[in-house]
Order: C-alpha cells, then sequence, then structure tokens
C-alpha cells in the first residue's frame, strides 16, 4: 500500500505533476470539439454535394473535388496528414499547433462524417423526396427541412461512433509537440520512469469520457425515438 | 476497493519485477533511442553510433551478444526498470531524479545542453531564453532544465530533429538539445546556429536495472577495460574526430 | 368557374428511360373543375405520364401548359408551379419526423408566407372534414393506411392546388381502408374541384369521373364519358383491359 501511495505521490502529486493531465485534458477536449465542428460542417456540405450529384447529376465538377478529398483523407493516416500540415503546409510560418491539430482532425472527419450522412440520405425514401417536391419546395429546402432531419436521425449512431473515434484519434496530437492528454501522460513518465500509473490514468480519463459520452447519445436516441411513437 | 487496486498493482509490480532476469540467455539487451547523433542512429539497417559501439565492446567483454532495442526516449529507463532491457545507453544524463529508479555506471562522456537558434537570432546565451518558446525532445535532460526558464514555453517534440525543423520554420525561438547531436544539425542545415555558452554542461553514463548489481560491476569493470586499452577513444574519435573539429571551428568562427 | 376552361394543355409529351420509349407523343387537355381517370394496364405509361404533369419525371419532349405556361420552358421556375398542383402518393409519402399538423403546415408557411395560426387553423379545418381533427399532433406511424392517405390529400389541399394529381391513391392500402379515401375523393369531385386520378378502382372512376383515358404503349387509345368508355368501348386493347378488370 505505502508502495502505491508513494508512486502515487511522485506520478501526480510531486511538482504538481496532474496538471500535465488536467492541461492536456483541456487541450484534448478543445480539439476535440473544434474538430467535430469542422468535421459537420465539412461532412453536411461533402454529403450533400455527393447525394446531389448521385440523385440529379448536377454539381459533376463539385462531385469529383469531393470524391478526390474523401479518396485521399480516408486513404491515409491521420497522423501524416497531421505531420504534413504542421510541417508542409504550415512549413514556414509559427502557427498555434492547436489550431493546427483542429484543422488536421476535422478535416480527416469530415472524410467520415460526409461519407455517413450521405449513407444517412441514400436511405432515406426517394418518394419523401418527391413529396417535398411536390409542395414546391425547392431541392434545397427539401434537403434541409424533410431529408436531412431523417437522414441525421438514421445516423446518429454511426456519428456519435465517429466522434469518439476522434477522440481516441487525437491522441497523436503529439506528433506535433502538442501537450494533449496522452502526452501529458507522457511527460509525466519521461519525467519519472514509470510506465504504469501515467498510462492507466490517461486511459481511465479517455475511457470516462467515452462512457459518459456513449451514455448521453444514448439518452438523445432514445428522446428522439419517443418523438415519434 | 481500496484493497483489490492495491492486489492487481502489486501483481503487475511483481510480474514486471520477474520479467527483469538480466543477460541469462546469452544477449545483452540495450535499450536506446536511434534518433541521437553522433551516439545513436540509423545508417542503414544498422544502429549505429558511440554508444552502440561501446555497448558492442561492453557486451563483448561480458562475453554476450548485444542486441539493441530502439524505443522512444522517455520508455528507455522504463524498459531498463521493467526488464524488457539489460542496459540503457541514449546519451543518458545522470540526474537525481533518474538514480531514484535506476543505477548508473561510471560516467563515460561529458556532453553539454547546448542552444541551437536562427541565424539572425537575438537569442545570444541561457540569460535570453526567458520568455521565449523552446522547443527541445521530451524527455532528455534539456527538456528538464529548460523547465526552470522563466516564462519560456517548452514545446517537447518527440524526436530531436523535428525540434530542430520546427526551429528553421520560425515555430520555435530556440532549441536546447546535447551538444554532440547539436553540432551534427547545424552542420546539416542552413540558418541556424550554435551559442558558445552551453546551457548546462552534463555527464552521461550507462542505465542498469536497480536489482541487477552483478550487471553494474560487470559493466563498470568492462567501462574501465575499453578506456584503459584505447579503445573507448578510438570510438568517439570516429564519430567526433574530423566531422566535430569542422563543426567546432564553425561555430567558434 | 368556366368549366371549358383549359388548365393543363398537355402536346405531344414523350419520355423514354434508357432506351424505353413510356410516352410516345401524349397530347390531351384537362379542363378546369373537371375529373379525368386515367387507366390501363401496368406499364402502359399512365403513372408516368401523370408524374410528368408536375416534372416530377422529366419529360424528353413535347409541351406541359399549366394555365397557359410552358413547364417545359427552362426559364420557367418549376417549384411555384408546383405549389399550385397537389400530389397524392401510392405510399403516402408523409414526413415521418413531422406531426400530422406539421406536415400540413410546413409548406403553407414555408413557401406561401402564411402565419403559423392561419396556417394552424386551415390545417385542423382541413383534418376536421376529413374526421382527423383529433389526429393532429400524432406522428405518421401512429396512423393506419387509411388515415395516412386522407392526411396526404388535406396535406395536398393546404398549399390550395388548382389541380390534385393522384397517383394510384388506394393500391397500398388495406381493402377495408379503401373505403374511407374514396369517399374524401368523391367529396372533392362533387365540389368540382380539378382532379387527374391514376387508379384501377374501374367502379370509382365509373362513378365520379368526368371523362376517362385509357393508356397502353405509352400513348392515350381511348378516351370518353365514363358510361360510352364502359359500355362501348371501341378500342380493341380496351376491350380486352375491361373484360379483364371488371
Amino acid at each position: 500500500m505505502q508502495v502505491i501511495m508513494e508512486r502515487l505521490y511522485l506520478n501526480f502529486v510531486k511538482d504538481n505533476r496532474w496538471q500535465y493531465l488536467a492541461n492536456g485534458l483541456k487541450t484534448t477536449l478543445i480539439v476535440t470539439l473544434g474538430a467535430v465542428m469542422i468535421g459537420i460542417l465539412i461532412g453536411f456540405v461533402v454529403a450533400v454535394v455527393r447525394s446531389t450529384y448521385e440523385k440529379t447529376k448536377k454539381l459533376k465538377i463539385l462531385n469529383l473535388v469531393c470524391r478526390l478529398y474523401l479518396t485521399v483523407l480516408r486513404g491515409t493516416p491521420v497522423v501524416v496528414q497531421l505531420l504534413i500540415i504542421y510541417f508542409v503546409i504550415f512549413g514556414s510560418v509559427s502557427i498555434n499547433k492547436t489550431f493546427v491539430a483542429i484543422v488536421a482532425f476535422g478535416l480527416n472527419s469530415g472524410a467520415y462524417v460526409a461519407e455517413i450522412i450521405r449513407s444517412g440520405i441514400m436511405s432515406i425514401d426517394e418518394g419523401q423526396f418527391e413529396a417535398g417536391r411536390s409542395l414546391g419546395f425547392n431541392y434545397p429546402q427539401t434537403m434541409i427541412f424533410i431529408i436531412l432531419p431523417q437522414a441525421l436521425k438514421n445516423v446518429l449512431p454511426a456519428l456519435a461512433n465517429e466522434f469518439i473515434v476522434l477522440l481516441k484519434e487525437t491522441s497523436v496530437a503529439g506528433y506535433i509537440a502538442l501537450e494533449d492528454l496522452t502526452k501529458g501522460g507522457d511527460i509525466i513518465r519521461s519525467r519519472t520512469y514509470d510506465a504504469f500509473m501515467p498510462l492507466i490514468a490517461v486511459a481511465l480519463i479517455y475511457l470516462v469520457m467515452v462512457v459518459t459520452f456513449s451514455k448521453l447519445v444514448n439518452i438523445l436516441e432514445r428522446r428522439l425515438r419517443n418523438s415519434e411513437r | 476497493m481500496k484493497k483489490m487496486i492495491a492486489a492487481a498493482l502489486t501483481g503487475i509490480m511483481v510480474v514486471s519485477l520477474a520479467a527483469a532476469v538480466s543477460a541469462e540467455d546469452g544477449t545483452l539487451v540495450m535499450a536506446t533511442n536511434a534518433e541521437f547523433p553522433p551516439y545513436e542512429y540509423h545508417e542503414g539497417d544498422e544502429i549505429v553510433g558511440i554508444d552502440a559501439e561501446v555497448a558492442a565492446l561492453v557486451a563483448e567483454e561480458l562475453g554476450l551478444e548485444l542486441k539493441i532495442e530502439d524505443m522512444s526516449f522517455d520508455s528507455v529507463l522504463a524498459a531498463v526498470q521493467s526488464g524488457k532491457a539489460d542496459i540503457a545507453m541514449a546519451g543518458i544524463t545522470v540526474t537525481e531524479d533518474r538514480k531514484q529508479v535506476v543505477n548508473f555506471s561510471d560516467t563515460y562522456m561529458k556532453a553539454t545542453q547546448m542552444i541551437i537558434v536562427a541565424e539572425d537570432s537575438e537569442i545570444a546565451g541561457p540569460d535570453d531564453l526567458v520568455g521565449k518558446t523552446i522547443g527541445v525532445q521530451l524527455g532528455t535532460t534539456g527538456d528538464i532544465y529548460v523547465e526552470d526558464v522563466e516564462d519560456a514555453t517548452v514545446e517537447r517534440f518527440s524526436k530531436g530533429f523535428e525540434a530542430v525543423q520546427a526551429l528553421i520554420q520560425g515555430k520555435v525561438d530556440a532549441v536546447v538539445i546535447d551538444g554532440e547531436p547539436a553540432k551534427v544539425f547545424v552542420q546539416e542545415n542552413e540558418g541556424i546556429k550554435l551559442l558558445d555558452d552551453p546551457f548546462t554542461e552534463e555527464e552521461y553514463a550507462i542505465a542498469i536495472a536497480k536489482d541487477n548489481e552483478e550487471l553494474l560491476t560487470q559493466v563498470n569493470d568492462a567501462l574501465a577495460d575499453l578506456k584503459e586499452s584505447g579503445k573507448f577513444d578510438e570510438i568517439v574519435d570516429k564519430y567526433i574526430g574530423d566531422n566535430a573539429d569542422e563543426a567546432e571551428s564553425e561555430t567558434e568562427a | 368557374m368556366n368549366a371549358n376552361e383549359s388548365l393543363i394543355r398537355v402536346v405531344d409529351l414523350k419520355k423514354s428511360f434508357t432506351g424505353v420509349h413510356a410516352l410516345k407523343g401524349v397530347s390531351t387537355e384537362i379542363y378546369r373543375g373537371e375529373v379525368v381517370f386515367v387507366v390501363g394496364p401496368s406499364g402502359s405509361g399512365k403513372s408516368t405520364f401523370l408524374r410528368c404533369l408536375n416534372r416530377l419525371e422529366d419529360p424528353t419532349g413535347g409541351h406541359i401548359y399549366f394555365n397557359g405556361v410552358d413547364l417545359m420552358d427552362p426559364k420557367v421556375n418549376i417549384n411555384t408551379h408546383r405549389q399550385k398542383m397537389g400530389m397524392v402518393f401510392q405510399h403516402f409519402n408523409l414526413f415521418p419526423h413531422m406531426t400530422i399538423l406539421r406536415n400540413m403546415t410546413i409548406a403553407p408557411m414555408k413557401l406561401q408566407g402564411v402565419s403559423k395560426e392561419q396556417a394552424e387553423a386551415e390545417a385542423m379545418k382541413l383534418l376536421e372534414r376529413v374526421g382527423l381533427g383529433d389526429r393532429a399532433n400524432a406522428y405518421p406511424s401512429q396512423l393506419s393506411g387509411g388515415q395516412k392517405q386522407r392526411v396526404a390529400i388535406v396535406r395536398a389541399l393546404c398549399m390550395k392546388p388548382e389541380v390534385l394529381l393522384f397517383d394510384e391513391p388506394t393500391s397500398a392500402l388495406d381493402p377495408e381502408m379503401v373505403g374511407e379515401v374514396l369517399a374524401v375523393m368523391r367529396e372533392l369531385a362533387q365540389e368540382h374541384m380539378t382532379m387527374v386520378v391514376v387508379t384501377h378502382e374501374m367502379g370509382f372512376a365509373r362513378e365520379v369521373a368526368d371523362r376517362v383515358l385509357f393508356m397502353a404503349d405509352g400513348q392515350i387509345l381511348e378516351e370518353g364519358a365514363p358510361a360510352e368508355f364502359f359500355e362501348h368501348p371501341s378500342n380493341e386493347r380496351l376491350k380486352t383491359f375491361l373484360s379483364k378488370v371488371i
């Protein structure tokens, strides 16, 4: 017991080392939230462009651009994208690393969100579209009022899952020397040379976040379902 | 609940201790971070450098075969502690904190933490680092000492060259890193220079698990033999001989 | 209301899918206040014809004049004209994520700038007319097929259309629910709502229609008043068709 207390003290209390985790957690949350927002924005636009092309054969060029984006972003590891954005695209400028991470993870997540939302749009019965158009709604109005609300509800579990993946994926942010939660644990490790305590602590914090988020999504899902019964 | 956690933790520690059987299968496992020229770095398929060659000779003296495990620098001491490696050689500076968790051999190299800045930088010495953004390699002595610099923002990179890259791209104001690799970095990159005044001076030693006194003695004996026979200096000259002279004269000029 | 005023005039309407000619030049006229039924074997092009009238299907040739405006003119904003051409589908196509009331009010509110109060008041009046006043706040999934189709009809009516297009409105219903939907349509016909109805309900067509069109192979082969059409068909294909379905 004594040994454990000593190790807890050494890893988290001494020199205020817990602050590495606290600050790291803050960074992880900021990066994740920012990336989720960018991801949803990009995802929506790309999904609408892609499904519009599939339904009407319009927006051919935009569709090509979107497909290129999807191929590249889904075909390369996020950590490589992160490094490219930091060291190549923003190669010769001093730039806020949190911003870089938000952009990198947002761009990456957008590709997955796009395909999730697109599958949601395509899963909506064509009759819904025709009903909207027959009432006089134009294409964007039909999308916004009729198709997307239904599509989003259908893909909510998949979207939630993508955001859980994203939260965990941000753990590679340390590659650009951003001090996120994982890096916070690494810094403690590099000071105390103890692998167990910092890594288990980091893992527990991620786990708690993911479980909490999953629970919230479950509640939301149940509410949405109830609203139709 | 507390008891369960305690039991689990003790269990894990017992397992890690049990794993710490050293050098009994005829190999000497060395943990290192091979991104730290000229001490250890990749050349082709091989890991070479001062540490790698010294370790090979030490292993030879002990009648063992050397096996090098490459990992991140912040993991090398943990590797020794947990028995995944018998020794750690990665340009490891002896510090009081580190002495708490591992034993150190006699020191074999004197090293300095140097400051690299952009050629047109206003930073002229360690005192000018106050309030600046400083790039370091995570877990190195530079990282640890830089924390004491007032108001400085520390950017901890996983690799030394990334810190230097960030400096070249203007993302950090200075890089604090071990002297020998610093010379190589400055030599191979345009637009950056080494400051004359070192940030700190320190000594490198081989890290060995606390419970392995026997190996510690053997390693110290081997090191002494190598130094006496002049083989040690041969290795150092090979890596820091000609090239280093050039680098030094450049920075001194 | 002038019964002889042409509301929709179709001239040489053509539609071909890849390799298949679904409509081979259809011309006809729908008069204001007229109830026109379109019958024919499956694959005859009758549904395609109906869906081309508001360009849910894009015709490949010909003209559709609605209130004198050619809907095939690329400069025409089809959306504004669709507001005046209500459509009722075989599978109802109610919006499942909205209440019945919202299903009915969203289009008038978003497209015609009708206030929420007014839109809801009008919707409630229509709902009560079809006996569903108490279901205003229910969701479509809580309704039976017959109730859904009645809602679909009044949803179209909320836009105050000049014509209602029915695409096999009873085909997806259980037999015991057909009657309640036909009752609503009968009432509309009696009020001289202009209607174009694609259906298999021959008895209902005979009872309600002002005029019946027989389509086969993408063409109108015969048309006439129901009595003449059903009692004395002249076209051979129509004779065969009627002998099979009646």
